[in-house]
């Protein structure tokens, strides 16, 4: 797969743009999947998603192979929607500073959510400040391995596990006051 | 995974990806001159911008430098005088070029410039392929001249010294009115352009032996001509231009 993508990539900085489609054919679920729930949003999803196409395009030639091609296509895909997402969305309701909490393993409190519609789940990983959501969001939808998300957005493993942690808390949180709000 | 957990991803599952997303991105990128130069090479690229350029510059551009060179050679005809040569040439050639860059490069009477402006090539580059083109054309021009008015015996001095009059003022004087035309605007060019015309037509012909005017007279005689202060100071005004334009013009950066 690794050396699959490394080829297409490779075709892509020679200018071949169905290596692209191909390329982005593999990767498409998990790269919209990231950029539409990091977004909040499927236009501007899609218009982060043309950035990155751009840039892959532009910048194909210059992959050096230290990474994953996959690791490297969200690398770009996540500096482009932090790009777009620091001037279209406002100050967001920070869940970041909620007390922390025990890792959320099954519990009563959860096992009350297990049935939340996918609305309100929707809605508070939205209120996740944007790094806790990115990591969220990668292992969740993009299902990359927390060494993966460390790669893509450039922090020990340590501090992904740690932000995860705290995403997953601040989650919980943020479900239990959506659900206490709707009773 | 706990069923809670998965019940999270679950609900996090996204629609499906568009699927002309690569296409959209290609549409998108097709004016971009740097995938333009990767794809078909720098030649091909400066081939098609100055083929675009020539095609924005007004057609009255090329025709008054035409008309005013082929006067110049139609009234030297008949005087038969070999030494006027040089000073018509050296009057006209410089004076063409000019007015036609700062016809051509200011903002004001510039009906290709909106076009320009939405294209994602960098200011800098439409401004060089401009001048080369309009100045690439008043050279040929000149030259044209003063090869007719050699081969017509109507020069005494040789075709280098006749070339040697013209080439650094018409060097000079264009960079000189492409920087104002830039910096300022085309009128300012085009004033400033024909005023230091006209200092080259006057200075010589006034005797004045006052403090302030010999210096005066002996500026006008050393930059009125190829050398190399002349050269020099040519290539720091277009130094100076093109840094001025990317600060002059604003346009859409690519993404």
């Amino acid at each position: 797969m690794r050396g699959t993508d490394e080829v297409l990539l490779r075709r892509v900085a020679r200018g071949e743009a169905d290596a692209l489609t191909a390329l982005y054919r593999r990767h498409a679920e998990g790269l919209f999947g990231f950029l539409q729930r990091l977004a909040g949003d499927r236009m501007l999803a899609e218009e982060i998603l043309q950035d990155t196409l751009l840039a892959v395009w532009r910048g194909a030639e210059r992959f050096e192979g230290r990474a994953q091609v996959r690791t490297w296509l969200y690398g770009i895909a996540r500096r482009q929607a932090h790009n777009r997402l620091r001037s279209v969305r406002p100050a967001e309701t920070a869940l970041d500073d909620v007390p922390d909490v025990a890792e959320p393993a099954a519990g009563p409190e959860e096992l009350a959510l297990v049935r939340l519609d996918r609305d309100q789940v929707l809605a508070a990983v939205a209120r996740l400040g944007l790094r806790h959501r990115e990591v969220v969001v990668l292992a969740f939808v993009a299902e990359l391995s927390q060494a993966e998300i460390a790669d893509v957005v450039g922090v020990p493993v340590g501090t992904v596990k740690s932000r995860l942690h705290h995403a997953r808390a601040a989650l919980v949180h943020a479900l239990a006051e959506l659900e206490g709000t709707q009773r | 995974m706990s069923e809670f957990w998965q019940s999270i991803q679950d609900a996090l599952r996204p629609g499906p990806p568009p699927a002309d997303a690569v296409s959209a991105m290609l549409r998108r990128a097709a004016g971009e001159p740097e995938l333009v130069r990767r794809r078909h090479g720098h030649l091909w690229f400066a081939a098609q911008l100055l083929t675009a350029q020539m095609r924005l510059i007004r057609v009255s551009v090329w025709l008054a430098s035409a008309f005013v060179m082929a006067f110049g050679v139609l009234v030297l005809i008949p005087l038969r005088q070999g030494g006027l040569s040089e000073s018509v040439l050296a009057m006209i050639a410089p004076f063409v070029a000019a007015a036609g860059i700062a016809g051509v490069c200011g903002p004001e009477r510039d009906p290709g410039l909106e076009l320009t402006a939405a294209t994602a090539t960098s200011p800098r580059t439409v401004l060089v392929a401009r001048v080369a083109l309009v100045f690439g054309y008043d050279l040929v021009l000149a030259l044209g001249a003063s090869l007719a008015l050699v081969a017509l015996g109507l020069d005494t001095s040789g075709l280098a010294a006749l070339i040697g009059a013209w080439l650094g003022p018409m060097a000079l004087l264009s960079s000189l009115c492409l920087l104002l035309a830039v910096a300022v605007g085309t009128t300012a060019a085009f004033t400033v352009g024909l005023a230091l015309w006209l200092a080259r037509l006057l200075v010589p012909s006034l005797a004045l032996d006052t403090r302030w005017f010999v210096p005066v007279a002996n500026a006008v005689k050393v930059l009125w001509a190829t050398n190399f202060v002349s050269g020099v100071l040519a290539a720091a005004l277009l130094a100076a231009t093109v840094v001025v334009v990317g600060r002059a013009y604003r346009y859409p950066s690519a993404a």
